[in-house]
């Protein structure tokens, strides 16, 4: 299909815009009408013809709009007609009941039937019609009713597998994907770029520029080329404002084009499937993977936003912040050293930080003065997964108080006063992998302790 | 007077003069085109019309400033990188790539079937023969990993546990300047960003007092030249490229006042200077103001820093015994690895250390013992010093040459002499700290340490592997600059997840 030109686009897309002004004429001149029935007050009566005229003129534009946004071919062609006609008559009735309204027309055989309200009341009905076409065109045909209370039947439901192998792959891995970042715009009703989704048949025949991927070569996929664009690129997909493809549904889609050539049928048992592929796969259907080594991926807990005026705060107040992970509200914090001179001002300070307890993932308060005591602000911090405590006067009774950090897998103690009598504490601390303990009161015979919790933990005593 | 004073109009006195030798004529043609056309930029998109701007206050002290380049991608575990960057090219033969069957066919001709008419270099090219030679040196494991370890590293064979060692290390490139260009910034030919800049541009400053990037060289050391652009910013802003340290009295030079200058109104002095250049940045916006006014500020700011991290006068005698004697001779390969240490334990994010004279064309198990001599115990006090501060699970440690050397010998062949010449197809670096896989032992090479048989892992890889324990995807980060995006790994790279822990 011929492209039309990007400046009959650019005036198309403005139909969504205007096509509201008819509606809202079209609507006040049908509610003056009411008016006009119960309460004779002319300066409301004279109205009408105004309202009339502007909804007319108006609905012109749109379809003019309409017309030129129709030639992108983005839409079905069934659909299209639908909409395109009922606009039509939707707008040849405006003009009619202005014209009938304002005398310009008599039909002798109608006057008896009130034709100003029954012409409305047709007028009304005409743009529901219109409008709930236009509505099915830009959502898709199920938008309107997806969540209603009596539509239950829609749902496709997949049986539930027992293991990860008997799970064909494009139904349970890849159609998920393309359902939730694709098919708003290329489905039965809405078709952009010429290109439907919803039917295997229409996904294998492409887009209007051939199809989208080659099935054993992801390199010459367009569909693969398009995700990995930058986000800025014109041919990005999913396009700006639209949820983006993560990495994982990225490479599963890449496996399904390279290993399962594209078929639709296929299982993960007939394909070769590395275990990373099998890990993502596994996280997707909810399913547990036994055997193959884990992927990288360290769980991240949720946290609530930080609002940046308080980020600012607690910078001012001498903390350095750094979020992990973009967008995470998950903080890296840390305390250049001597901030906290005397230990009467530690509690002060770090209290503080209580306002974002559960953001902290790590959290450095090395040489800083903190006490023993202290530490019972920190044992707030329920996220904890790192605490450097170095070069602290802290001691074996600070250690009791870091017991609810059950998240804490490194700790740093070195240079402070703990001792031997650490040891079963931090034995409680159940994520714990590694303590430094490089000059404290610890020393090499003290390890192991004995206690079987804490063969699992490394304790670095540090060369000397 | 005429109106475009207004616009130009500050409330100083002093700069109210400068201001009024702006005539109309100057005026209309300095602006008008220029601001004319910055704002039609921003109408256009008013983000984008500063995209390639630094974030100038990011320096700023107190302050939470999100990172607006939207990094990190994903968690890191890496936080700070310490390259221990061995220039001239490490021979992988004699130190770690223990290749034993090869014993055997000392002084054979190199079977034509491993070196595949590869290109060598002008040095080695026209010898009539290329005598094997293998490796005199006495190699044994050590650890519970079992790694390979010649004599020449007797200390870093104790703590091989802690290192991840990549054998298939591969780059595209013979010669020294190409090959050391493309390892530090992605390219062989000058002018990219290097790696250290990227990792400033991308993640910002952790300690605003000192530079992101340092970078010290091993004094008294020759060998193929060093430049600056090894460490410069290519064209990212200007204040991410490296700063280098110095041995002696002056760490950072013209840092220290100028004699019967006692430094008292230099706040003052850079205040109103800021105010000049502000007048400057609302005319031309010319980021590199910017930049320079950052390096203004850095460079007031390090005349308290580096004088405080340089001194070495609290270190105890036991560290510097770790590290060996010449720990206590500034600028010697031991004393910048001490150095080094406390850099990144004032959250510098990148130190790179360069130390010359791995190039043992001639004579090498006579060169390479003696590197190793000034560098191993160093190395291997880096790791301990590390570890036992809790720093080794967020510092990346990464030690490696821009190639390695070849099996036959370059020049004449003797039962305990021999040379090696540059071999780009196959040489050894290891990584520890962060993220990567302690006692863990990556890549095969053949019985010639000559191809890859297993594994390989390109330069472009080890980039895109060392951004990903930052965090950062590579394909992700980059940068607009004469009308293309560009990035570390350009179009390349993979992430070796096999490497990470």
């Amino acid at each position: 299909m011929q492209e039309a030109p990007d400046f009959v686009l650019f005036l198309g897309r403005f139909h969504p815009l205007v096509v509201h002004l008819p509606i809202g004429f079209l609507l006040f001149a049908f509610l003056l009408e009411i008016l006009a029935k119960f309460q004779k007050n002319k300066a409301l009566t004279a109205a009408i013809p105004l309202a009339l005229l502007s909804g007319a003129i108006s609905a012109l534009v749109a379809c003019i709009l309409g017309y030129l946004l129709s030639l992108s071919g983005d839409y079905e062609a069934n659909m299209l007609d639908r909409h395109f006609w009922v606009g039509i008559g939707t707008t040849v009735m405006a003009f009619l009941a202005w014209a009938i309204r304002m005398d310009k027309i008599k039909i002798p055989a109608l006057q008896k039937l009130k034709p100003n309200m029954a012409l409305l009341t047709l007028l009304v009905i005409l743009i529901g019609v219109t409008g709930h076409y236009g509505g099915n065109l830009t959502h898709g045909s199920d938008y309107l009713v997806k969540y209603a209370p009596f539509n239950s039947s829609t749902k496709k439901e997949l049986p539930q597998l027992a293991s990860l192998e008997e799970a064909q792959i494009y139904p349970y891995l890849v159609e998920p994907i393309l359902a939730q970042k694709c098919m708003s715009c290329h489905n039965a009703s809405k078709q952009k770029g010429g290109l439907a989704m919803h039917t295997p048949t229409l996904l294998a025949k492409g887009g209007k520029n051939g199809p989208i991927f080659s099935a054993g070569s992801s390199a010459e996929s367009e569909l693969i080329r398009r995700v990995h664009l930058p986000e800025t690129h014109e041919e990005f997909m999913p396009p700006e404002g639209k949820t983006a493809l993560t990495e994982e549904e990225i490479s599963l889609l890449t496996y399904w084009i390279d290993h399962a050539d594209a078929d639709f049928e296929t299982t993960i048992a007939n394909v070769e499937t590395s275990e990373e592929i099998k890990q993502i796969a596994a996280n997707t259907m909810a399913l547990d993977f036994e055997g193959g080594k884990a992927m990288a991926t360290t769980k991240l807990p949720e946290a609530a936003t930080v609002s940046p005026e308080l980020l600012h705060e607690l910078s001012v107040a001498g903390f350095r912040i750094r979020e992990l992970v973009i967008g995470s509200s998950l903080f890296d914090v840390s305390l250049p050293p001597n901030t906290i001179s005397s230990n009467e001002t530690a509690k002060q300070i770090l209290e503080q930080l209580v306002l974002i307890k559960a953001n902290i993932i790590r959290l450095d308060l090395s040489e800083n003065n903190i006490t023993n005591d202290d530490l019972a602000i920190v044992s707030q911090f329920s996220n904890l997964q790192k605490l450097q405590l170095e070069k602290n006067p802290i001691g074996d009774q600070g250690i009791v108080q870091l017991m609810p950090l059950k998240q804490l897998e490194s700790i740093n103690l070195y240079g402070t006063n703990i001792g031997r009598a650490s040891l079963p504490h931090l034995s409680q601390l159940s994520s714990l992998k590694t303590v430094y303990a490089w000059q404290t009161n610890l020393k090499p015979a003290d390890i192991p302790f004995g206690d079987k919790n804490l063969t699992e933990v490394k304790i670095v005593l540090g060369a000397l | 007077m005429c109106n475009g004073h207004d616009t130009l109009k500050s409330n100083n006195k002093d700069l109210q003069e400068v201001e009024k030798q702006w005539d109309r004529r100057n005026f209309l043609t300095k602006t008008s085109l220029g601001l004319g056309a910055l704002a039609f930029g921003s109408l256009l998109n008013s983000e984008k019309a500063w995209s390639n701007l630094s974030n100038p206050g990011a320096t700023t002290t107190n302050s939470f400033i999100k990172n607006h380049l939207g990094l990190p991608h994903h968690l890191p575990k890496a936080k700070r990188i310490i390259y221990l960057f061995q220039s001239g090219g490490p021979s992988q033969l004699d130190l770690w790539d223990y290749k034993p069957k090869i014993k055997d066919m000392f002084g054979q001709d190199l079977p034509e079937s491993v070196r595949q008419g590869q290109r060598l270099t002008a040095m080695s090219a026209l010898q009539e023969n290329f005598p094997i030679a293998p490796s005199i040196m006495d190699f044994k494991q050590y650890g519970e990993s079992r790694a390979w370890v010649s004599e020449l590293m007797p200390y870093t064979s104790e703590i091989v546990d802690d290192l991840c060692f990549i054998k298939s290390m591969q780059t595209d490139q013979i010669n020294h300047d190409p090959a050391i260009t493309f390892m530090q910034t992605g390219n062989q030919l000058p002018g990219r960003p290097s790696m250290g800049a990227w990792l400033s541009y991308g993640l910002g400053s952790d300690n605003e007092n000192l530079p992101t990037f340092i970078t010290l060289i091993t004094k008294n050391m020759t060998g193929q030249p060093l430049y600056s652009r090894l460490w410069g910013n290519g064209f990212l802003p200007t204040e991410h490229q490296g700063v280098q340290f110095r041995s002696g009295k002056d760490p950072v030079l013209y840092l220290s006042d100028p004699e019967n200058y006692d430094g008292n109104d230099r706040r003052k002095m850079l205040d109103y200077l800021g105010k000049l250049n502000d007048v400057q940045h609302d005319t031309y916006g010319d980021p590199e103001i910017q930049a320079r006014m950052a390096q203004y500020e850095m460079a007031f700011r390090m005349q308290t820093s580096v004088p405080e991290v340089t001194d070495m006068s609290d270190e105890p005698d036991y560290i510097f015994d770790l590290y060996g004697e010449d720990s206590r001779d500034p600028g010697t390969y031991a004393a910048n690895c001490l150095m080094a240490r406390k850099l990144l334990e004032k959250d510098v994010k990148f130190v790179q250390l360069y130390h010359q004279g791995w190039d043992q064309h001639i004579g090498c198990p006579e060169g390479i013992r003696a590197q190793c001599k000034r560098t191993d115990q160093a190395n291997a006090a880096l790791i301990k010093d590390l570890k036992q501060r809790g720093m080794l699970e967020d510092t990346l440690v990464v030690w490696g040459g821009e190639f390695g050397r070849t099996v036959y010998s370059q020049g004449q062949l003797t039962q305990n002499d021999y040379g090696r010449d540059h071999h780009p197809k196959a040489f050894t670096m290891w990584m520890a700290g962060a993220g990567v896989k302690p006692g863990f032992t990556y890549g095969e090479t053949d019985d010639f340490s000559y191809n890859v048989v297993k594994d390989p892992v390109h330069v472009h890889d080890f980039h895109a592997t060392l951004m990903h324990l930052f965090g950062i995807d590579h394909e992700r980060l980059t940068f607009k600059h004469q009308g293309r995006r560009f990035r570390l790994t350009d179009v390349h790279g993979h992430v070796v997840k096999d490497l990470l822990s």
